[in-house]
């Protein structure tokens, strides 16, 4: 018996079921006969199962940030000069960031530091809902977002978040004078400060390259975002006019612009 | 993938007209199946996470003209496999052998015994594929792993039907050795009677 013969050759698409019906029949005729083929057919089959052991590939949610991450600054990239392109979302956008904005106020304004609280709670959701929104359309305005925005006491934010159509108030109280949020981590205990430095390493990681972009920071949040923990970092971009939420990975400094707002 | 959803030719019309977040949904479509073709043909976590990433801001510029006849699927495909030995080449070093960083990274979860024992051999099943040559890899890392049919190889591969035919079978054959399926003989090649060995 020869090990090259032809009917070698097609056991692997008979494993695989790419063979026709003819050749099919011959090959099982022959596999009867053919001790060595049937050994190799068994063995190929035991090979292919082996492979199925390597079907099971996710990547982690640090993969899945790093890559949204990667997109968010190759879009910024590719967009040129801020705002010349305004895509129009969805009205399904501007409810998936309500629901966020609406969790990271929740957690915002819970807890025992009343201005700078860490819980537990993690903003969840599909991921597509939770990175989706990248761009808001001009429909969604600021009021919706009021809620993120530094006050002088949460509670009184969080109560006037429902909103009540006068966001030029919260405006005001953002645009001028020192970041509520730096205030706040100044005041705080070690733990805080921890944060703080964590959060300004952070910073000049992330925005050290980026000469002449002025950022003011308005509110720091920390939180768990998609299983990781993370800062919520709210900042105003004065010169050109614009809001941007980022979150930052406590443990690396991973980042993503969740979102981004013209301001009014 | 999903029979629920958009379909793959409607994102890409949003997204050729401007709707960003379409993109965001093509991301979330292939970003496993993108991810786990780097996994398998570079061998390692972190180079699975680079080209994923590479794959996708490619897909940014290149999908404005994707060609309507093509299939989406295909070109991730493809992408991913030109992607991982783009990335090897670029490194100038081979695939890495997965045991040296099976540690590094966290588990999922809590692993029963059984689980364990077919960590080790899926190891195994990777540090083999990776002596495999890319040609031979790719085409494993396709049909084997990726559940694509021979079409689906060709078309991914752009290369012909038989071509994949013969390449999958000399590449499984050559795994089988590896894997101690099969052993040589002075005839050729037969079955192995033994448990699977480790070299």
């Amino acid at each position: 018996m020869t090990t090259n013969h032809r009917e070698r050759e097609q056991l692997s698409a008979y494993l695989d079921g790419e063979l026709g019906d003819v050749e099919r029949t011959t090959l099982e005729a022959h596999i009867s006969t053919c001790e060595q083929c049937a050994g190799t057919l068994a063995a190929l089959r035991a090979t292919a199962g082996d492979l199925r052991l390597l079907a099971e590939a996710e990547p982690t949610p640090q993969d899945a940030w790093a890559l949204r991450s990667a997109i968010a600054r190759a879009r910024r990239a590719q967009r040129g000069p801020r705002w010349a392109r305004v895509a129009m979302a969805s009205s399904a956008s501007a409810a998936a960031l309500a629901l966020i904005v609406g969790s990271v106020v929740f957690l915002g304004g819970s807890g025992d530091d009343d201005r700078f609280a860490q819980t537990g709670v993690e903003i969840s959701g599909p991921s597509s809902l939770a990175f989706g929104v990248e761009v808001l359309d001009e429909a969604f305005d600021q009021t919706s977002a009021r809620g993120l925005f530094p006050t002088r006491d949460p509670a009184v934010a969080a109560e006037a978040a429902p909103g009540d159509g006068s966001g030029r108030d919260d405006a005001a109280q953002f645009s001028g004078g020192a970041p509520a949020a730096q205030q706040d981590l100044r005041s705080a205990d070690a733990d805080l400060n921890a944060h703080r430095v964590r959060i300004e390493a952070c910073e000049s990681a992330l925005f050290g390259d980026d000469e002449g972009v002025e950022r003011t920071p308005q509110r720091y949040i920390v939180a768990r975002y998609n299983q990781v923990d993370a800062y919520f970092l709210l900042y105003l971009l004065p010169s050109e006019e614009r809001y941007e939420l980022w979150v930052i990975a406590r443990a690396d400094c991973d980042n993503v612009l969740l979102f981004e707002q013209r301001a009014a | 993938m999903s029979s629920e959803g958009p379909t793959d030719r409607e994102l890409l019309e949003r997204y050729v007209a401007g709707d960003a977040r379409a993109f965001d949904l093509i991301v979330d479509r292939y970003e496993r199946r993108v991810y786990a073709i780097a996994l398998r043909m570079c061998g390692d976590p972190d180079d699975a996470r680079d080209v994923s990433q590479t794959v996708f801001i490619n897909a940014l510029r290149a999908l404005p003209g994707f060609r309507e006849e093509a299939q989406l699927s295909t070109w991730f495909h493809r992408v991913a496999v030109n992607a991982s030995l783009d990335h090897l080449r670029k490194q100038k070093r081979q695939p890495t052998d997965p045991l040296d960083s099976v540690g590094d990274r966290p588990s999922e979860g809590p692993s029963p015994e059984d689980r364990a024992v077919s960590a080790v051999r899926a190891a195994e099943v990777q540090a083999a594929l990776r002596r495999l040559s890319d040609e031979h890899r790719a085409v494993l890392v396709l049909h084997d792993i990726q559940d694509l049919d021979y079409a689906g190889v060709a078309h991914a591969l752009d290369i012909p039907v038989g071509t994949v035919k013969s390449r999958i079978h000399r590449a499984r054959l050559e795994l089988a050795k590896l894997l101690g399926h099969l052993r040589e003989t002075s005839e050729g090649t037969e079955r192995s009677s033994g448990p699977s060995n480790k070299r």
